[in-house]
């Protein structure tokens, strides 16, 4: 089996009252295309914020590159997030004050890379995902198809170990998202870039090339995907 | 009502009550203060106060089109949503109306009840200082009641002038230039400005108040519309810069223009508005008699005069004399030129002063003075023409005693004054131009009738020369007290209704800074997830923060400053605002707003939620 890259060990979280995860175990290989599925409500986005760092768990163990992080203060959590991490949200979310490749070369520019070879790698990713001609124009000017393909580009420019996709295609009609997901997962398997998906729909889920089923807070089902495109 | 949420509503609840609670009272106040009983006997405070009472309308307007607009951007997409839906456009603006308007006539009640609640208490509070009971007509506070609700009403129609564009709700991300039309209320303010200060100094004709009312109001208006224009224009300079955080700062200015230039148009126009009040209350403070008053009072020597029946005793003037803080005793003889006594004495009628060299130099800075010789006082009045009328010299002047006995002095002799080594002691000239030596005069037999004790400032010697005055069965008195007061209650009116404008202003720019917080709360929250640093977030907001307001500061204070020097040039005088008080109140404004927006910080900073990275 390839590294593991992000792995988290008994995982519990709760809102109030509510529990909503209740000793998840999960692990992610290097360039492995992951679905975390289930119902509405079973806890497959707090997993995601938590193994992405944004939470902190109640109990349990999160590991980036086999680091510990889930102690770490937020401010060394958002480090980490920004050099081995991306994110792709339902919206696309891309900063709606830049442009497509200002949106697509911001984590570059964040973590140090001078402005032409930002630029440049920016430019590369975006030829890559086939919307290079989209590079100057701002948020309003695009699509939302073309919107999420930039948030992928904006996601793997940097060559995260791993990138998570929160319902990325959510808001997507069936061609849109398909391309979308055609983008990410051949993008990411470009640069070598694990998946975790997030999403409720089979059809999205068999991109990956395994499920992982979560219910009531737990892991029912974590099975290799038969059929679909990746597999 | 539900859009934008709890803070909307009360919002424009508590902003309506207190427009119309501040109007109200703004409209009240000067006939319970400075009524006008004869239209020929009006106090000189009554003026100022009203202008400045006007004044706070702009800030009281300004809160008012602020929380109109809270929420906008939630606001704006739901009353798109319902157009989408296909509800047609009547409806859709009865639903924008009726959100505003029951939260504002509600706001109106509370605001005539605050109002009404408050009066009673300040007449039975106040009665003593009040020269009438607070109130306003029934007519009058219904005019204010409708107009604060009405203007509130007419703002939930603005988001109904684009709904109707396709793709309203990805608009947000746009670039809107700020019109070139918006710099258009400038030029009228400018020119009009510009042609007071053209104008003769102190000349006054019938073109002064129409130009003070164009360049005034098209200042406020230009402050109003060129905040965001502004801002837009130095967030365009940011946005060239190879540092991320000021391209994201820059091009959030330029996006967010709009909300920006209403976050901070309140603050602009209650600079405008302070600085403008400063400057009135400069001008007002600089008319010389209230000059002197107030430099008597606070700097000092004062002038406390002594006076009594019959004649002062010389031990009631040795004993003033000993009283702490008393610097000199300078009796008060009843003797004038013989002109002065005659039907018509304004052409030779000079003001004799009897006394020693020694307590001539304690009312004036002089040169040439002898003990044993009369003498002319020579003064170079330029500048002081109005109040000083000039005696022809002549080699002798006949003088005439309280006795009506006569007496002539031989006056070979001069004495030079400098004149601004007095005005800088007493702010105006000595007036006496006939120094008499007391030795001469004694040998008269006159005795001091007054005198003018000079002593440091302050309440305490003033009440132990009258208590010394009172053993003796004489009264002491500084006449420049009045004047003081009339300067005092018009320094409490006046700071009092700069404070009120700049804490309207800064509720203002409260409210739309924690509306702007929370709509911002989810973009945030996906800038966190990248892992952007939260330095940079917060560097990001500062400049988002102080960039708009120093901006717009910077051109209200300008306007400000150009209307105080055309009103300070109409009025013959220099510039009326100190340095101290400009700088006091400028730093209110700016402290005041870097606290609030501090204040409302963790609003922003606060961790990421679930639901902020999830909700649409």
């Amino acid at each position: 089996m390839s590294e593991v890259v992000l792995q988290c060990r008994g995982l519990r979280h709760s809102y109030g009252a509510q529990e909503v995860l209740r000793g998840v175990d999960v692990e992610v290989a290097a360039g492995e295309v992951v679905a975390l599925m289930g119902p509405s409500g079973s806890g497959k986005s707090t997993l995601l914020h938590l193994l992405a760092g944004l939470l902190r768990p109640e109990a349990g163990v999160v590991e980036l590159r086999g680091r510990r992080i889930d102690h770490l203060g937020d401010g060394e959590r958002s480090r980490l997030r920004l050099e081995h991490l991306g994110f792709v949200f339902q919206f696309g979310d891309l900063v709606p004050e830049l442009t497509v490749v200002e949106n697509v070369e911001l984590p570059l520019r964040l973590l140090g890379t001078g402005g032409r070879p930002a630029r440049r790698t920016a430019m590369e990713m975006l030829d890559l995902l086939d919307i290079a001609e989209l590079a100057d124009r701002r948020l309003h000017e695009v699509s939302g198809g073309q919107s999420q393909r930039a948030a992928v580009a904006r996601a793997l420019v940097h060559s995260p170990v791993a990138v998570l996709a929160d319902e990325p295609t959510g808001a997507l009609d069936t061609i849109a998202g398909e391309k979308v997901l055609e983008a990410l997962v051949g993008a990411a398997r470009h640069t070598g870039a694990a998946v975790v998906l997030v999403t409720h729909e089979t059809t999205v889920a068999s991109w990956a090339g395994r499920d992982i089923q979560l219910r009531d807070g737990v892991v029912r089902d974590a099975v290799a995907s038969v059929g679909g495109p990746v597999s | 009502m539900r859009a934008g949420g709890r803070l909307r509503l009360w919002s424009v609840t508590g902003g309506c009550a207190l427009a119309v609670a501040v109007l109200a009272a703004a409209w009240a106040m000067p006939d319970a203060l400075y009524p006008v009983i004869d239209p020929q006997m009006v106090d000189l405070r009554r003026a100022p106060l009203v202008t400045m009472l006007q004044s706070l309308t702009v800030p009281v307007l300004a809160l008012v089109l602020a929380v109109g607009r809270l929420s906008s951007q939630v606001r704006d997409r739901r009353l798109a949503s319902l157009r989408l839906l296909g509800v047609p456009r009547r409806q859709v603006a009865t639903v924008a109306v009726v959100e505003n308007a029951i939260p504002a006539a509600a706001g109106t009640g509370v605001g005539l009840g605050v109002f009404l609640a408050l009066s009673v208490a300040l007449n039975h509070g106040l009665h003593d200082r009040l020269q009438a009971p607070i109130a306003l007509a029934p007519a009058r506070l219904a005019i204010v009641a409708v107009v604060v609700t009405v203007l509130s009403v007419v703002l939930a129609l603005a988001p109904l002038r684009r709904i109707g564009e396709p793709r309203t709700g990805h608009t947000a991300a746009a670039i809107r230039r700020p019109s070139p039309w918006r710099l258009v209320p400038l030029v009228p303010s400018v020119a009009a400005f510009g042609v007071l200060l053209a104008l003769p100094a102190g000349e006054y004709g019938s073109l002064i108040t129409p130009l003070f009312l164009t360049g005034i109001l098209s200042g406020a208006l230009a402050i109003a519309l060129l905040a965001p224009a502004a801002s837009f224009g130095v967030a365009s300079g940011l946005v060239r810069s190879d540092d991320v955080g000021l391209v994201l700062a820059g091009r959030g200015i330029q996006t967010q223009a709009a909300p920006i230039g209403r976050r901070v148009v309140a603050l602009g126009l209650a600079v405008y508005v302070v600085v403008g009040g400063a400057g009135m209350l400069g001008i007002f403070e600089n008319r010389l008699y209230l000059k002197a008053a107030i430099h008597q009072i606070e700097v000092g020597p004062q002038e406390i005069f002594l006076a009594s029946a019959g004649d002062l005793s010389p031990q009631l003037l040795e004993a003033v004399a000993q009283v702490p803080g008393v610097r000199a005793v300078v009796p008060d003889y009843d003797i004038d030129s013989a002109a002065c006594r005659v039907s018509d004495p304004t052409q030779n009628c000079p003001d004799v002063f009897v006394g020693t060299c020694a307590s001539l130099s304690a009312v004036m800075v002089a040169t040439g003075c002898q003990d044993d010789q009369a003498a002319w006082i020579d003064s170079d009045m330029r500048g002081y023409e109005d109040y000083f009328v000039p005696v022809p010299r002549t080699h002798s002047l006949t003088l005439v005693d309280g006795n009506s006995s006569t007496h002539v002095v031989q006056l070979d002799h001069v004495i030079t004054q400098d004149v601004p080594a007095t005005v800088s002691q007493w702010v105006w000239p000595g007036g006496e131009q006939v120094f008499v030596p007391l030795a001469e005069a004694q040998q008269w037999g006159i005795e001091p009738m007054a005198a003018d004790v000079i002593a440091d400032p302050g309440a305490q010697v003033r009440e132990q020369v009258g208590n010394v005055a009172a053993s003796y069965g004489a009264d002491a008195f500084n006449p420049y007290l009045y004047d003081y007061q009339q300067v005092a209650s018009t320094r409490v009116a006046a700071w009092t209704v700069m404070t009120i404008g700049i804490a309207v202003a800064l509720l203002t720019y409260g409210l739309v800074t924690i509306d702007r917080a929370r709509e911002n709360r989810r973009p945030r929250a996906r800038l966190v997830a990248l892992g952007v640093p939260a330095s940079l977030l917060r560097r990001v907001d500062a400049i988002q923060t102080l960039l708009p307001l120093l901006t717009t500061v910077v051109l209200a204070a300008g306007l400000g400053i150009a209307a105080t020097s055309a009103l300070s040039h109409t009025a013959a005088q220099s510039f009326a605002i100190a340095p101290d008080v400009a700088v006091t109140l400028l730093s209110a404004v700016i402290l005041g707003a870097a606290l609030v927006a501090a204040a409302t910080a963790p609003l922003t900073r606060a961790r990421v939620r679930a639901s902020d990275l999830r909700e649409e």
